[in-house]
């Protein structure tokens, strides 16, 4: 082998090893590189989404704190001085008035009745005193009890071991029922409403109706219909549960919600 | 090896029968032209003795003009106006390759031209970012297919002929090499189109989430 030839074998092997080189190093760095990259967005957005669960949660808690706050300033400060006046009237009533007068305190007494039941009212749907004395499933069943009417037949059914549901999400699955409710007999018309929770494993809750239904991709796009299911949907998303709706023109809704217990997880594991 | 490599590209030929879509479908059609003008040259030169002539110019400039539309397809609208008017300007180059009877100056230019073309097309990926699991995009493998193969044999072709004159045995072993890069670029094809068809049937996906 000449020199010459030896050259350019010399040229051709090294020439083909940086080149080849090269090609696997570009292969290489390119999928380490969109993986690192993809990892890095990915890390960013699940930050992004706890922020935005974190967000959320602090403003349906401060949100409750402050029903809280009226409920108790509602019941104790108002209720309250509301029950003063009446005993004042009452003790009034007892008095040498003449009947003009008599008449007057009187209807002020009914009046004050009024009020004192409105506020007693007002309170209770602001927070319900059952939730924190017997639990969810009293609340609820006191809830059914107060919406159903002659036109309307709410019904309440629970099964399973109690209590399933830790204290602290009582609360957020209660409000999800009543925004459920109020939805079905204000926009549905619905006449039945059944809610249903088992509490076997999972949290299960099933409400449905027989209300006119409604087209749920349309409602979602739609910002002045779609606050309430986004409501329900944040609510069940901070409790980490899952949420599936399904709605027939003229035949109804069924929201059917499942939760996992993280202590009755933990228990079971 | 050029048997093995013809073999390669037999079976990532019959892979890809299974599945079609219009970039693809240049990929399938350059594999058909390779195993033809192999089968076409070694047939008769194995069994007769004599061989028909331009059967690999041919697959060249085939090759040529299916890889610069493959490209033409990958990039879409960004593809390199600079390098557009390059490749329409190597057309002629194959006609004169064809007529000139020698491969030389279209190998060596599609050599530089397709290792250009590979490596800004990963350049594209990792700009767009579009892509999660990069390794089950179809077009990954074939694309670091001719990155390998064509920046692997650019110095194989810039030399071959003054080798071959000098010293025809190196020149031989040399494209021995060139053969082994033509049989990973085949296989590289064949998984290309073997992602590409469990992508179509929903048992991969590009996403992460999935």
């Amino acid at each position: 082998m000449t020199d010459e030839v030896l050259n350019l074998v010399i040229i051709l092997v090294i020439g083909t090893s940086v080149t080849l080189f090269l090609s696997i190093a570009i292969i290489s760095f390119v999928v380490y590189y969109q993986k690192r990259m993809l990892q890095i967005k990915m890390e960013r957005q699940t930050l992004e989404s706890e922020y935005q669960s974190r967000l959320l949660q602090a403003t349906l808690e401060s949100q409750e704190k402050e029903r809280k706050r009226l409920a108790s300033e509602l019941h104790d400060g108002v209720g309250a001085m509301l029950s003063a006046t009446k005993l004042s009237l009452n003790f009034l009533k007892k008095s040498k008035l003449n009947n003009d007068a008599l008449e007057s305190v009187s209807e002020a007494k009914d009046m004050i009745d009024d009020a004192i039941d409105t506020v007693r009212r007002i309170s209770k749907d602001l927070l319900p005193a059952s939730l924190e004395k017997f639990g969810l499933s009293e609340a609820l069943r006191e809830f059914c009890d107060k919406v159903s009417s002659t036109q309307v037949n709410v019904i309440f059914n629970d099964y399973g071991i109690k209590p399933l549901l830790e204290r602290k999400d009582e609360l957020p699955v209660y409000r999800v029922v009543q925004e459920i409710v109020n939805n079905a007999l204000k926009h549905a018309q619905a006449k039945n409403i059944n809610i249903i929770i088992r509490s076997e494993g999972y949290f299960d809750l099933t409400i449905d109706d027989d209300g006119k239904g409604f087209n749920i991709e349309a409602v979602k796009s739609d910002i002045n219909k779609g606050v309430g299911l986004y409501n329900i949907e944040n609510r069940v998303k901070m409790l980490k549960g899952t949420m599936d709706v399904k709605s027939e023109a003229g035949i109804g809704t069924t929201y059917k919600i499942t939760i996992k217990n993280e202590q009755v997880d933990s228990i079971h594991s | 090896m050029a048997d093995f490599m013809t073999l390669m590209a037999f079976l990532s030929f019959l892979i890809s029968t299974k599945y079609s879509n219009k970039e693809l479908l240049l990929i399938k059609w350059m594999l058909c032209i390779s195993v033809i003008s192999d089968v076409t040259f070694a047939v008769p030169f194995y069994f007769l003795k004599s061989y028909i002539p331009y059967t690999g110019l041919i697959y060249r400039v085939a090759e040529f003009v299916l890889l610069v539309e493959f490209y033409f397809l990958v990039f879409g609208k960004n593809f390199p106006n600079k390098l557009k008017w390059l490749s329409q300007l190597l057309i002629p180059v194959a006609v004169i390759t064809f007529t000139s009877v020698d491969a030389t100056p279209l190998r060596i230019t599609s050599s530089i031209l397709f290792s250009i073309l590979s490596t800004l097309w990963f350049l594209k990926i990792i700009r767009e970012m579009s892509v999660g699991i990069l390794t089950n995009l179809p077009v990954f493998w074939m694309n670091s297919a001719f990155l390998l193969y064509f920046s692997g044999s650019l110095f194989l072709f810039l030399l071959f002929e003054p080798l071959g004159k000098l010293h025809e045995t190196s020149a031989i072993v040399s494209y021995m090499f060139h053969n082994l890069l033509g049989v990973i670029k085949n296989i590289l094809i064949g998984v290309g189109f073997w992602k590409a068809i469990k992508l179509a049937k929903g048992q991969i996906s590009l996403n992460y989430d999935r």
